[in-house]
Formats: C-alpha cells, sequence, structure tokens
C-alpha cells in the first residue's frame, strides 16, 4: 500500500535485480532526470515557459528527494529543460545523477520499496534494490488504468510514456497489452481535453530525439 | 486529465476504481478483472466505455473473503456458489 510519485515510480520500474540503472542505457538514465522535471511539473511545484523553466513555489519537505533537480533550477533562475536533463545525465559517473539516483533511492528504502546495498569497485556506490512486489503493483496498476476503459490520470500517462520511451514496456507486459499502451498514449496525446499530460508525454518525446542526436 | 489520488484520498472515498483497489488490496489487476467478470464483484459504472466505480468498504472486504476462501482451498465454481448464497441471504 504505497503512495509512491512518478519519478519513484519510474526508478522502481528501471532499476534492475542488482538495484542499478544499467550505465548502457542512457535513455533510462535520462528518463529518471526527465521524470523528477516531470513530477515538479505536474505538482506546479516548477513552471515551463516556452523552453525555459523556472520554480514557482516551495519544495514540499514529502518531495525531498527531487531537491538536487530542484534546487538547480532554483539556482540558475531560468534554465532550459534540456540543460537541466543534461546536468543530471549523460554520464552515470558523474556526481549530479549519482546525487539524484540516490536521493530517489533513499526515498524508496524510506518507503520500504528498495533495500539499500553496496556496489561498484571497493564498495564505493550504492544500489537500491526494489522489492519485486512493489513493482509488479506499479505495473498492475498501470495494467489497471491503461486496458479499462474510462479515465486515465496524468500520473499513469506520464509513467508509461517514460516506460514506453526506454523500451521498458516489453520487459512488463506482454506484446498484446503492448499494443493497447501505445494506442491508448496516441490517444491521450490526440485529445485536446489532455492538453496538459500532452506536453509532458512531448517533454519525454523531445527528451529521447535529443539523447539520440547527442550519443551520435 | 486528473491525478492519481493519495492513499489518504483513497480510503476516505465512497467509491474507487480498479487500480485503486490494486493498490489498496495488494491484488493483481488481472485478478480484479477475473473477479469482476464473474460477478464477484459489483460495480457502478454511468455509461459503457466510462470508469468502473466499485464500493470501497464492501468491494476491499470481499476480496478479502475471496482470498480467505482461496486459503481455505476453495474452488472458483465454490467461491462463486457461495458468494451467491451469501448475496441471497443478506
Amino acid at each position: 500500500m504505497n503512495n509512491l510519485s512518478l519519478s519513484q515510480e519510474y526508478m522502481m520500474c528501471a532499476l534492475n535485480d542488482k538495484g542499478k540503472i544499467s550505465t548502457f542505457s542512457l535513455e533510462r538514465v535520462i528518463a529518471v532526470a526527465a521524470s523528477a522535471v516531470a513530477e515538479l511539473l505536474m505538482d506546479e511545484i516548477i513552471e515551463l515557459d516556452g523552453k525555459k523553466l523556472s520554480v514557482k513555489k516551495a519544495l514540499p519537505k514529502d518531495m525531498c528527494y527531487l531537491s538536487p533537480v530542484y534546487d538547480f533550477i532554483e539556482k540558475k533562475g531560468r534554465v532550459g529543460f534540456k540543460t537541466v536533463v543534461e546536468h543530471f545525465s549523460f554520464t552515470f559517473s558523474n556526481k549530479n545523477i549519482e546525487e539524484l539516483f540516490d536521493s530517489i533511492g533513499e526515498s524508496l528504502v524510506k518507503a520500504g520499496c528498495a533495500q539499500k546495498e553496496k556496489s561498484g569497485i571497493l564498495g564505493s556506490k550504492n544500489a537500491y534494490v526494489p522489492d519485486k512486489k512493489a513493482v509488479d503493483n506499479i505495473i498492475q496498476n498501470i495494467r489497471a488504468e491503461i486496458l479499462e476503459d474510462g479515465d486515465l490520470t496524468e500520473d499513469i500517462a506520464a509513467l508509461a510514456a517514460l516506460l514506453d520511451k526506454t523500451d521498458e514496456l516489453m520487459r512488463f507486459f506482454s506484446a498484446y497489452e503492448k499494443k493497447d499502451v501505445k494506442k491508448r498514449l496516441k490517444e491521450i496525446k490526440e485529445n485536446p481535453e489532455n492538453k496538459e499530460i500532452a506536453k509532458v508525454i512531448n517533454y519525454v518525446e523531445e527528451l529521447m530525439i535529443i539523447i539520440i542526436i547527442s550519443a551520435t | 486529465m486528473s491525478r492519481q489520488r493519495s492513499m489518504d484520498a483513497i480510503l476516505s472515498s465512497e467509491y474507487v476504481t480498479i487500480g485503486e483497489l490494486v493498490r489498496l488490496t495488494g491484488t493483481r489487476y488481472s485478478t480484479l478483472k477475473f473477479y469482476t467478470e464473474e460477478g464477484f464483484l459489483p460495480y457502478y459504472q454511468e455509461e459503457q466505455g466510462l470508469t468502473r466505480r466499485y464500493p470501497r468498504k464492501e468491494t476491499v472486504e470481499r476480496i478479502e473473503y475471496i482470498k480467505s476462501l482461496r486459503e481455505d482451498g476453495k474452488t472458483i465454481p465454490q467461491i462463486k456458489e457461495i458468494l451467491h448464497e451469501k448475496d441471497n441471504h443478506s
């Protein structure tokens, strides 16, 4: 019965059995940063004016795991979406992404959804082994909203979009279900009533294009 | 498009969605969908294509009851019969 947020749920799904995000998957590292920005936007803690992000109100205490991203935006004043995500990604050895990884990871431990372990040479890094039952709960919740008729929440649509763009849907969904998820995401984007969530999905898609261009 | 409700909001709500039942009971979506299709979990739906809403308290209790029957080794047809009799006597 956990109350996890978008960035916490995405990280739970992105972590492997050893509690790490594969260094070969740059998309997943970037998606962690993107999920943090998306969560701050959806909770109206920050705002997006054109392509620039800025702080709108103070970060609530219960969202302190996003303080690395919030503090960076606050320090910069107005900063591009791409700049924020780049700052917290691209190299996993980078201390910025480790800071965010540890911050969200610790919140998962506190929520009882992951176990902290030491990893790396001489145990210098932290790993957060996700509880399998908690990951399954997250996936069941996505299934329950996406594969059912009726309302879909912004949180689930954003999470499904992140999993889709980082090619993780196939880890959790059958080929048949994956088709439904993709169809539903397309419908959401094309429905004018869903402007806000379409914005979030577009951020994610734009980011992934930026990554591909930057990596080539 | 709305936001996902907090657990506090769900716990104080009269009706919940199937996704919220997943979060409340830790039961798999496919199981809840099966129970719904079998008629084990009564729900309310304004129109075809709209979200199904389940009465929270009664449905959570019923899911726990079905779980206990499963633990006692009852089969799905037996559970169906037990629930049918229970509903007819209440």
